[in-house]
């Protein structure tokens, strides 16, 4: 073994001593990623909806459609409201998560999908039923929508209630986002707190000196969510890095251009 | 670039070679070299065309010298980021929009299967593509099936071929699927990478996201096991083999 080797396996001893999730305490738990809600008179948010238990017996069709339960969080992580849907009565059902699904959805800004315990025993091999599905965006003027799949096994629920699975260390770790801003552009970024603890975030920026600089400084709830937002004027790439406490701080993107929308995993 | 803070930094110049597939042998050209901390951005409008023949060409960042034709991928990783992940952001543009996706790609086993579910194919003015991604070590391209179903009745809506080593672009407009359709693509003998693509037909976006492995619908345990299952259980319904 060489010295960089030994030299990593110390560092990642000391900044990730745990597994970036937790396994959910309760067997008969199912997860859901917390997903980002956009709905104002500039965005739509749909979910495209699944069967998930049909999928894993190999059979889509009406005979194990079942239930799912979206929950809805604000800012700040407590529960704005839920609402119990059926699944699998159609092959894909794309919900539109507005007012008309729940009333008070402005007061919203992230959601989780909880399939209801499937009825049949799966063998599930200890493994955990999971939502880690599709949700799309659309901008007003947007022709089409953008696209993202869950991005973090976030959140389960049991009859226990709901549990946090995101873990976070002792110390502070940047979380480089790979994508380079260029400019003329508009960014944001959803960032989520995974974690039964709140965190404190620093977004940073890299200068033309190699340097790296506070942009804004902000702490997020457990289930928490902050969406946070750059105007990138220039066309030579700029970074941006997310300091915290967070084993996996990775934000969904949003670059919006003209008309067009890119969201994907930063 | 380490995802995460913690990993150890390469801070040595870095070649960059594009690899590309031609004629059944992996050639090599240096493209240009990289300092740490240094930007470089890489667009099929900046290299020949030559290096696209196959829809696939690979930016290979190494210390190492790489001395082409190749008869197999090299397998050194200069970075060792896996947790998280390294990723690479990777897109499509065109004069009005671009959609980036995580495009980094490890070589995928010879002898494999591709089964996956395509939830977000879009209606109204859009073109809808997959598009199906293949590296493997052996630089041979070899022909597949792909094969297109309705996942509720398992009617089977069309067949495409798919290739080794190869990006393979499927118009799915005119296979007919519903928007509550489910479509469930099999292939039984490759493995892939597959990608929804939508373009708007005002070529004023794009939107691209890859489907999931049936894995994804689990977490935790022994997922590779119960992929395994649904896999069986789907191919031996679909009647694929």
């Amino acid at each position: 073994m060489n010295f960089d080797s030994l030299r990593r396996k110390a560092k990642y001893a000391i900044f990730i001593p745990r597994r970036v999730t937790k396994t959910p305490k309760n067997s008969g738990s199912v997860i859901s990623d917390l997903f980002c809600l956009r709905q104002d008179s500039e965005w739509k948010t749909y979910f495209e909806l699944l069967n998930i238990e049909g999928l894993i017996l190999g059979d889509n069709s009406s005979r194990f459609a079942n239930q799912a339960e979206f929950i809805f969080f604000d800012n700040n992580g407590s529960i704005v409201d839920s609402k119990i849907v059926k699944v699998g009565e159609f092959g894909r059902q794309t919900v539109l998560l507005d007012e008309s699904f729940i009333p008070n959805i402005k007061k919203a800004s992230s959601f989780s999908v909880f399939h209801n315990k499937p009825r049949m025993q799966l063998d599930l091999d200890g493994s955990f039923l999971a939502e880690r599905g599709y949700a799309g965006y659309e901008k007003s003027n947007s022709s089409i929508r953008g696209y993202v799949h869950g991005n973090l096994d976030a959140v389960a629920q049991s009859d226990q209630g709901i549990e946090l699975l995101g873990n976070q260390g002792i110390i502070r770790r940047s979380y480089q986002v790979q994508h380079p801003l260029r400019g003329p552009a508009r960014y944001e970024f959803f960032l989520t707190n995974p974690c039964k603890r709140p965190s404190r975030i620093t977004i940073q920026t890299k200068g033309l000196d190699g340097k790296w600089t506070d942009l804004d400084r902000f702490a997020l709830n457990p289930r928490g969510s902050k969406l946070w937002a750059v105007e990138k004027s220039s066309s030579e790439p700029s970074f941006i890095r997310i300091k915290s406490r967070l084993y996996l701080g990775r934000p969904v993107v949003f670059r919006i251009a003209g008309q067009g929308i890119d969201v994907f995993h930063g | 670039m380490a995802a995460n803070r913690w990993e150890n930094r390469v801070k040595s110049e870095l070649n960059v070679y594009l690899i590309w597939n031609d004629r059944n042998l992996w050639n090599v050209d240096l493209y240009s070299k990289i300092n740490f901390g240094e930007v470089i951005r890489i667009t099929t409008e900046d290299i020949d065309h030559k290096y696209m023949t196959s829809g696939v060409c690979l930016f290979y960042p190494t210390t190492e010298e790489l001395i082409g034709p190749l008869d197999s991928l090299p397998t050194t990783e200069v970075w060792s980021s896996r947790i998280p992940e390294w990723r690479c952001t990777t897109g499509f543009y065109n004069k009005n929009a671009q959609t980036s996706y995580q495009g980094e790609i490890f070589p995928l086993p010879q002898k494999a299967n591709l089964l996956t579910f395509h939830p977000f194919i879009q209606y109204g003015e859009v073109d809808n593509y997959l598009l199906v991604l293949n590296i493997s070590k052996d630089p041979a391209i070899k022909d597949s099936t792909i094969n297109f179903f309705n996942s509720v009745d398992l009617h089977k809506k069309g067949i495409a071929t798919v290739s080794t080593n190869s990006a393979t672009c499927i118009p799915l407009n005119s296979i007919g699927y519903l928007p509550t359709d489910l479509p469930l693509f099999i292939s039984p003998s490759m493995a892939g990478i597959p990608f929804g693509l939508g373009i708007s037909r005002d070529g004023q976006m794009l939107s691209m996201e890859h489907t999931h492995p049936p894995a994804s619908f689990v977490l935790f345990g022994n997922r590779n096991a119960v992929q395994g299952k649904i896999k069986k259980t789907w191919f031996n319904k679909a009647g694929v083999s």
